[in-house]
């Protein structure tokens, strides 16, 4: 029986991501937080209880709940999914709450976290550049709280806002070298 | 014409010089010129032949509205732009521009020496000449497009690259002459958020010339521009046309970024055009008004041109484009021009076609010399005009007539203003119709849409205070539609008039009174068109090519809106306009693709093991968006012969290959089940946890859409696999079916493609790999079946297993997460060496699975087969308590009937010959209708010999018949069909090396 480490990778683990680095438009690939799906509508018996088992409250719509200390952001998606972004160490344990908290329920628990690339996006141009490939007003109306899916360029792409000077954005691991591709090109002319 | 000394508010900046090439030769001109302005002042005429007749043409116009002056930009380089407007060319040092439209040159043009044909070539000549010989079309063509067009086309890649801005604003402001600075600036004072744009690479819009006249002017302008520089609530795009208005005020504008820049000095990492995508709550059009040619013979010789043109080269670009002035017209603004060109000492003659009107003693006492109630009859010249022949004229109904005799001025310069069109471009695209008022002679902008509003000389202000004034409502009113205060007052400002005389058409040498400069479309030929009854200006337009241009006419589309109204007597409010549509200025295909060109095209998606790939040598193909190993050579292998390695490999000893592509669809809650009996044919009651099925799905006809094996976690949880290409329409198509028909279904479906990568081991010996690769699992044939799937842990990874095969070898598909794919795959990659691991592609994947007569949907399916049709009864279970998705179309007759096309094998009887895929095939050699086609087709290296699938027409009826396949190559091929399992009937690979 072969006895090996394995070894994790995020999406866009292999770039060199430092072409995307500078003070006026920076992307940055976060490589440890998982991601989980939880599908449950606020209207369903015992949804809110269920919830409330995970230390969390039901976001409005397009809006976000957060436990800012265990980093946990859960983000509506839908009427009935959410999703969940946390640490990667915390990933196990949280679904095995989850699936506890909802047993009975009309609910489910989706481990997705080998499914999207978190961009942490900074910069003074960091506008300039995403106007240039998402036609939603990420400057003007994603206030902090907020979640909106769209698209990067032909991505689908999911934004969200925890704090003033940064956005996150979320695209699919088969997505993220494109993607990366797109910022790179977009970010050009910003140095 | 020449350059005059500096002028108060010149635009030019005469310490740069800039130097430009004009067919070959050199010229000077000063940094903020424009092409034209350049060229007028070097005195170059003529710039253009004629589209039909290879007339000279000169430079008419000074903006967007120029029909003529259309040059090739840097021919023969990355840099080739065609078609530009010399007046909309900013002058850069070195700056190379030709005219492609000299049949063979501007200076010889062979369509000029053919005159006397040119009465031959009237309206719509194409639709009656070139009918016979019919032999003769590919000449007739061939030589005809060598007449036709205007630039050609680039032949290198373009060397620079665009890009694209979505923007959102609370208002709009299109246009920034007074009215628009005045509306962008209270809006913004107001409290909303503004985006101004401009065509021109300078606020003002027409105001400059109002500057050099009205020092209140120039006050105004200087302390508004500088207001606007300042807000912080204002975005100006300079050098930006705004092309196209959609509905729900979805504003293009497309901005030249560097083009007005010399070759070495534009930057690489910058775009060379950007189309700008502004969605604005309220949209204000301040875009201005066009002016109109006068209407008379010869009307299109060089040195005759727009009054407001004259005006504007006077003013921005210190050029007086003629000494000896005729200045023909039929409104007030004549007049303005005659007082300017007396300050720049020349004396020009004014011919008034109107009766009544200005109060002309000052200019006469200055010197101008003026004719009411005279027109312009016919304009002489050869290289550019000479003289104007004019004389009194009368209007008799819709009838002008000369009175007098004519007498000829001598001249270099005739100016006209036949009046002024608003542009109404943009407030038409969403289908608005301008409506013309006898007031302004005038088609006025309906503005019916919500969120719009109209200012400036666009609603017929002609004067710089009204147009401001106009701004300030139009601000007022977008203000308050926002919820926002306005600070100017609400109602509408009065207008100043022109007293615009009506069109002045004679009826001397209407076939030398040109219209549409751009087409050579003539006053007769509007004639002619009624005559022939296209009596529609829809279909006048396209009988003549009235407006058909790059100028979309807009100099000589109303002109010809009112010959039609004089000829058919119909009043112009009734003959109405043409649709205007996008673009209302031609766009570069560059800005259309902004960025998505190159890698950037389309999504390339990858695996996890998209590096390994790379490494090992893959050759890939495009799979719907996800770019698939194709094939991994060894050495110079070319396709076939890696493909018949890699499949020997897994039929012998051990291959892998890379499966993440497929979808993946988490299905969970109690109706789980339930849900897939519906979606799919086949049964799904009894499928208990640890075990996968195949499925395949129907649309509402029956007919197969999709495939894929499903396992099944628990009873309330199962993850569907589907095609590779069809993922994201399979999942649509559940969450479709789910909303609309069975809301009551408890299901909840994510999609995971993304999440599990999946690496298939496969072959003979993969049960050995397996044993190696993890210990916690069972994998002996009876303790794991074929069809069954485990949770153990793979290389200290976390992985279900799935006993399923494409192949009809022993196989494994190890499913991860992601962010473990690679690491598996070169972990399988290693310990596999031992028995010769060979990865393989999607072609061998292609041919291992033909051969076993597995289909694939979408090659060996159309959206016309039924399971029935591809032999697969076996997977339709008919007796479910709710009906399956299709169920109910099976039992049409046409679907049910016996003689449908079937999928059957076909064998040919040469081993050798490899049929096309997609070959028609017919039942006898000679005959003509073909009774199916081949869907796939290999050499097969397990049976070395080609095999095929194919859909018959009653193909299960005739085994063992001999086929004929007829290729596009015209030979006749015989096959013999055959079932479709061309490999291990009995299945007995299944199990491998126990």
């Amino acid at each position: 029986m072969a006895n090996v480490e394995p070894v994790f990778e995020t999406a866009l683990q292999q770039l060199d991501t430092s072409a995307l680095s500078g003070p006026a438009f920076n992307v940055t690939e976060v490589r440890d937080f998982a991601y989980v799906v939880l599908r449950l509508h606020p209207q369903t018996a015992g949804a809110t209880e269920a919830l409330d088992r995970l230390g969390l409250t039901f976001p409005p719509a397009l809006g976000i709940s957060a436990l800012p200390e265990q980093r946990l952001v859960l983000k509506w998606i839908s009427p009935d999914e959410y999703l969940v972004t946390l640490p990667l160490a915390d990933r196990a344990a949280f679904i095995e709450r989850a699936q506890a908290a909802f047993r009975g329920l009309f609910a489910a628990v989706v481990d997705n976290s080998g499914g999207y690339s978190l961009l942490r996006i900074g910069g003074e141009q960091r506008y300039a550049v995403l106007s240039k490939l998402c036609f939603y007003d990420l400057r003007g109306n994603l206030p902090v709280g907020k979640v909106v899916s769209t698209r990067l360029a032909r991505a689908p792409a999911i934004f969200y806002r925890v704090q003033d000077n940064e956005l996150y954005c979320m695209l699919r691991w088969s997505f993220a070298d494109y993607g990366w591709k797109a910022l790179l090109a977009a970010g050009g002319e910003y140095g | 014409m020449k350059r005059l000394p500096p002028q108060p508010c010149e635009r030019i900046d005469r310490t740069q010089r800039v130097s430009f090439k004009w067919h070959g030769r050199w010229y000077s001109g000063f940094g903020g010129d424009t092409l034209a302005s350049a060229m007028l002042a070097n005195d170059v005429t003529p710039v253009a032949r004629s589209f039909k007749y290879g007339r000279r043409r000169g430079i008419m116009a000074a903006g967007t509205e120029e029909p003529n002056a259309l040059v090739t930009l840097e021919g023969g380089s990355g840099h080739h732009t065609p078609n530009v407007r010399a007046t909309e060319a900013e002058l850069y040092e070195e700056m190379q521009a030709r005219t492609d439209s000299g049949v063979p040159s501007l200076k010889h043009d062979l369509r000029a020496w053919l005159k006397p044909l040119h009465r031959f070539l009237s309206a719509g000549f194409y639709y009656k000449t070139f009918k016979a010989p019919k032999s003769g079309w590919p000449w007739y063509e061939k030589g005809l497009r060598r007449f036709s067009g205007f630039s050609g086309a680039p032949t290198e890649p373009d060397a620079e690259h665009y890009d694209q801005q979505y923007h959102h604003t609370d208002i709009a402001v299109v246009g920034s002459g007074p009215a628009g600075m005045a509306a962008a600036l209270a809006a913004a004072q107001g409290g909303a958020r503004v985006l101004l744009l401009d065509e021109r690479s300078a606020l003002g819009g027409e105001m400059v010339s109002d500057c050099v006249t009205e020092s209140r002017a120039g006050q105004w302008f200087e302390a508004t521009r500088q207001a606007l520089a300042e807000h912080a609530n204002i975005t100006l795009l300079t050098r930006t046309t705004a092309y196209a208005l959609h509905d729900y005020n979805l504003l293009l504008a497309l901005e030249r970024r560097q083009d007005h820049l010399a070759l070495p000095a534009r930057k690489p990492e910058q775009s060379r055009q950007r189309s700008h995508h502004i969605r604005a709550r309220q949209v204000i059009l301040a875009t201005g008004s066009h002016e109109r040619p006068m209407m008379f013979a010869n009307n299109d010789l060089p040195g005759i041109m727009l009054a407001t043109a004259v005006r504007r080269y006077l003013h921005e670009y210190a050029v007086l484009c003629g000494d000896e002035v005729v200045i023909a017209g039929n409104n007030d603004s004549i007049y303005a021009l005659a007082s300017e060109l007396l300050d720049a000492g020349v004396r020009p003659v004014v011919v008034d076609s109107r009766d009544s009107g200005f109060d002309t003693r000052a200019l006469q006492e200055r010197g101008a010399v003026v004719r009411k109630s005279h027109a312009v009859i016919e304009a002489v010249g050869r290289d550019r005009v000479s003289g104007a022949r004019i004389a009194q004229v009368r209007q008799t109904g819709t009838r002008w007539d000369c009175i007098t005799l004519p007498e000829t001025l001598p001249c270099n310069l005739i100016a006209l203003s036949g009046g002024f069109s608003p542009v109404v471009h943009l407030d038409c695209h969403t289908g608005s119709k301008p409506v013309f008022s006898g007031e302004w002679q005038a088609f006025m902008p309906a503005c019916d849409r919500p969120n719009r509003w109209v200012a400036g000389s666009v609603n017929a202000f002609p004067d710089w205070a009204g147009c401001r004034d106009d701004g300030l409502y139009a601000a007022a009113r977008a203000l308050e539609a926002l919820g926002l205060n306005p600070s100017a007052p609400a109602t509408r400002p009065q207008r100043t008039t022109l007293n615009t005389g009506p069109f002045v058409c004679l009826s001397h040498k209407r076939d030398k009174t040109f219209l549409d400069m751009q087409n050579d479309v003539k006053a007769s030929d509007i004639e002619q068109a009624i005559r022939e009854n296209y009596r529609s200006i829809e279909h006048i337009k396209r009988y003549t090519a009235l407006g058909f241009g790059t100028d979309q006419g807009k100099t000589g589309n109303v002109n010809g809106i009112a010959v039609a109204a004089s000829v058919t007597g119909i009043p112009m409010e009734q003959i109405g306009t043409t649709t205007f549509r996008p673009m209302y200025t031609p766009v570069t295909m560059g800005a259309l693709a902004g960025e998505e060109t190159g890698l950037l095209y389309d999504p390339q998606r990858f695996t996890p093991m998209q590096t390994s790939h790379q490494q090992q040598g893959a050759a890939f193909e495009v799979v719907g968006q996800w770019m698939r190993p194709w094939y991994f050579p060894h050495g110079d292998e070319d396709m076939h012969a890696a493909v018949a390695r890699e499949c020997r490999a897994a039929r012998s000893a051990l291959a892998m290959m890379d499966a993440s592509t497929l979808g993946k669809i988490d299905i969970q809650g109690p109706d789980a089940r339930e849900l897939l009996a519906r979606v799919y044919t086949n049964a799904w009651a009894k499928l208990a946890p640890g075990k996968c099925r195949y499925g395949l799905m129907c649309d509402e006809n029956g007919m197969i859409i999709d495939d894929g094996v499903t396992a099944c976690i628990s009873d309330t949880h199962f993850v569907m696999t589907t095609t590779t290409g069809g993922a994201a329409s399979v999942y649509a198509h559940l969450e479709r079916w789910h909303q609309t028909e069975w809301p009551a279904l408890k299901v909840y479906f994510t999609s995971v493609t993304d999440h599990w990568s999946t690496t298939a081991v496969v072959g003979p010996k993969a049960r050995r790999l397996m044993e190696k690769v993890c210990s916690d699992i069972d994998f002996s044939a009876d303790a794991f079946p074929f069809m069954d799937w485990r949770e153990g842990t793979v290389l200290g990874v976390p992985a279900r297993i799935m006993r399923i095969s494409f192949s009809g070898e022993l196989s494994y598909e190890i499913n991860v997460a992601a962010n473990y794919g690679r690491h598996i795959w070169d972990q399988v990659h290693a310990i596999g060496q031992e028995w010769g691991i060979t990865p393989y592609g999607t072609e061998s994947m292609h041919v291992l699975r033909a051969e076993k007569g597995y289909i694939i949907v979408g090659q060996d399916t159309d959206g016309s087969i039924t399971p029935y049709d591809a032999g697969m009864s076996w997977a339709v279970a008919r007796n479910k308590p709710y009906p399956f998705i299709g169920l109910r179309s099976l039992s049409r007759s046409d679907t049910s009937r016996p003689d449908r096309k079937q999928l059957v094998g076909l064998l040919t009887e040469a081993p050798d010959t490899v049929l096309p895929e997609g070959c028609q095939l017919v039942r006898h050699p000679t005959d003509t209708v073909m009774i199916g086609h081949v869907t796939s087709s290999y050499l097969s290296p397990t049976l070395e010999r080609s095999i095929a699938l194919a859909v018959v027409r009653n193909g299960f009826a005739l085994q063992g018949e001999t086929i004929y396949a007829r290729p596009v190559s015209g030979a006749v091929i015989p096959v013999v069909i055959r079932d479709t399992t061309f490999y291990d009937a009995g299945k007995e690979q299944l199990d491998g090396e126990r």
